[in-house]
């Protein structure tokens, strides 16, 4: 899926626009080929629907990134070696000592 | 819009297929897994073979018409004398033409009907109005990532069964379609040789991990080579998919990068019988409950060879062949298990790093390992049962380096390889006591029945009858290999002896 141009058509439209993983989810399957510009054998129901999957699962996973990174920067302001990883969308975990590293 | 096969059924579809393969496509069919039970009823080669040879042609489909025409009204697709070889149960891929998706969505549906003349196929979960249609039922998926990318296993489990050996140009990504953990669904990558299931166990191509080592490498004919070519990249990704298990399949030549490469911390991955050599690593992630079973990697790996760092990481019955300075398992900050398994030379048989680091160590063989057989560095907890530490000269069996504890710890065998005494447990933690070896482990030469040849079933009575007794208070076999194989003669004339005095 990742290496798939048809994929890659998709996302770019999807970041175009603006869409966040919600949104993304949201939309319909021929939206979605539309955006992809592709024909329907080679973007069958299963792999619309996949693709749409992926494209949120990415865009979740990059406002998760940003969300912890910028409080990240808040806390960091006060304990300097804080670290902070979000799980899930909705939980942000605040390591006041940092992470360490996993050794080998 | 109607339903595709993965919404309501399990699957199963195919990668190569029969024959010479040159008909395989990326727009493949395949069936439902009852389609398949119900041709495979005794599970025999000739039956799958049969059920393989109705549903593809060298490994294209058994049907591929166009100028189908498709009625939404009977959701019969029709074209005279075209479907005479269609059943209930097989898998069609339809596409409206000549522009796709405007009447009728393009998917795989199940084929809920056919006609005894041969005329029409029913696609019963379709929703759609009058189209002209192409039609292709069954045949083989033309890669792996096609058939990664083309099927769902979210609702129901698909499996997968492929005998195409592959060299990719760039990894083989699994990002898409996978099962799910909360409906207890798989998406399953069988490799197979001739039918699915020759290469599992009790097939005709099944090789055991022990049997790879203990034949000097692996044969590739007995499992599915998915080769990197040294092309630097991971051959196999897991990307935020769940649920995934792979079987029978080589992974090879990863150059400097990993045999297995998870980019999200997925869960539920399974790799069973699965050879790992000449890569980097076999893998290092943070994946919750990563197992591998039945496995062997190779002394070609450069680095360890499996750096579990999620929750329940787990090693069931693997083999491996460690180089110099390598590990077989490293648990960082989870807690992960190793059971069953046999690892000769190397480093450290397992490592159990930092807070938050638990192992579970029972029934291994450890034989030749240089430094340690379990090393405790800032692991919170072990358990470490009825291993054999047949370890180099100068090694100690478990070694607290740098604290940790080890919560149980008996029933254990602890020898040099070259016959002389093995220090059984140790600490160099400041102030930190070393572990006990328990009571009832033993410092005795396992004798084992071929050593040079990896043959390591112990025939130490002391071994094969002192390992931590089960529920019934009866002794188990310590090590990795139970006692049936070693006695295998006198047992029989033992049980032949008991079976007069029960008449």
């Amino acid at each position: 899926m990742e290496q798939s141009a048809v994929y890659q058509r998709f996302k770019d439209a999807a970041e175009a626009l603006g869409h966040d993983g919600a949104a993304v989810q949201r939309l319909s399957a021929e939206t979605v080929r539309l955006m992809a510009d592709a024909d329907g054998a080679e973007a069958t129901a299963t792999f619309v629907e996949n693709m749409k999957n992926k494209l949120a699962r990415q865009l979740r996973a990059r406002a998760r990134r940003a969300t912890s990174t910028w409080i990240e920067e808040q806390v960091r302001q006060r304990f300097a070696g804080a670290a902070v990883r979000m799980p899930d969308d909705k939980i942000a975990v605040v390591y006041l000592d940092g992470m360490d590293e996993e050794a080998w | 819009m109607g339903y595709s096969v993965f919404f309501g059924h399990s699957s199963v579809f195919f990668v190569g297929g029969n024959g010479d393969k040159s008909g395989r496509t990326a727009l493949a069919g395949g069936c439902t897994r009852a389609w398949w039970d119900a041709q495979c009823g005794d599970g025999t080669e000739a039956e799958k073979a049969a059920a393989m040879g109705k549903l593809m042609v060298d490994g294209g489909p058994v049907i591929d018409e166009a100028g189908c025409a498709y009625s939404g009204a009977t959701n019969r697709i029709t074209k005279a004398g075209c479907f005479g070889a269609a059943e209930v149960g097989m898998v069609a891929y339809v596409v409206e033409t000549p522009t796709p998706g405007v009447h009728l969505a393009t998917m795989r549906y199940r084929i809920s009907g056919v006609d005894a003349g041969g005329d029409w196929i029913e696609i019963g979960d379709a929703t759609g109005l009058d189209a002209t249609v192409s039609v292709k039922v069954g045949g083989a998926f033309d890669t792996l990532q096609s058939a990664l990318d083309e099927t769902d296993a979210s609702n129901r489990s698909v499996w997968i069964y492929t005998n195409l050996a592959e060299a990719p140009g760039g990894s083989i990504i699994a990002d898409v379609g996978g099962g799910s953990v909360m409906r207890n669904t798989f998406k399953r990558i069988e490799g197979f040789h001739s039918v699915p299931g020759d290469m599992a166990r009790g097939g005709s191509r099944y090789e055991s991990a022990l049997e790879v080592l203990q034949n000097g490498g692996v044969d590739w004919t007995r499992c599915i080579s998915l080769d990197g070519g040294n092309g630097g990249f991971s051959v196999l990704v897991l990307d935020g998919v769940d649920n995934l298990v792979f079987e029978n399949v080589a992974v090879r030549r990863t150059g400097a990068q990993h045999a297995v490469y998870f980019a999200t911390p997925c869960r539920n991955a399974v790799f069973r019988n699965c050879r790992f050599s000449d890569v980097q690593i076999v893998v290092d992630t943070a994946a919750e409950h990563a197992v591998f079973d039945g496995c062997y990697s190779d002394d070609d790996i450069v680095s360890h060879h499996y750096n579990l760092r999620g929750s329940n990481g787990m090693l069931i019955g693997c083999v491996a062949r460690l180089a110099v300075g390598t590990n077989l398992c490293n648990l960082v900050g989870k807690a992960g298990a190793v059971t069953g398994c046999m690892a000769v030379g190397g480093q450290y048989g397992v490592r159990v790093i930092n807070a938050g680091g638990y192992a579970t160590v029972l029934n291994n063989t450890f034989f030749g390992t240089e430094v340690a057989g379990v090393l405790l560095d800032a692991g919170d907890g072990a358990i470490i049962k009825n291993n054999v530490f047949c370890l180099s000269a100068g090694a100690v069996g478990i070694y607290v380096r740098n604290g940790g504890s080890v919560t149980m710890s008996d029933y254990n065998c602890y020898c040099a390889a070259d016959g002389s005494a093995l220090e059984s447990t140790g600490s160099g933690y400041a102030g930190g006591e070393a572990p006990s070896a328990g009571e009832h482990s033993l410092s005795v030469d396992p004798e084992f029945a071929n050593a040079a040849g990896y043959d390591l079933r112990p025939r130490s009575a002391a071994v094969v009858r002192g390992g931590a007794p089960q529920a019934d208070g009866k002794a188990t076999v310590m090590g990795a290999i139970g006692q049936e194989y070693v006695f295998a003669r006198r047992g029989r004339t033992m049980n032949a002896g008991r079976m007069a005095i029960v008449r």
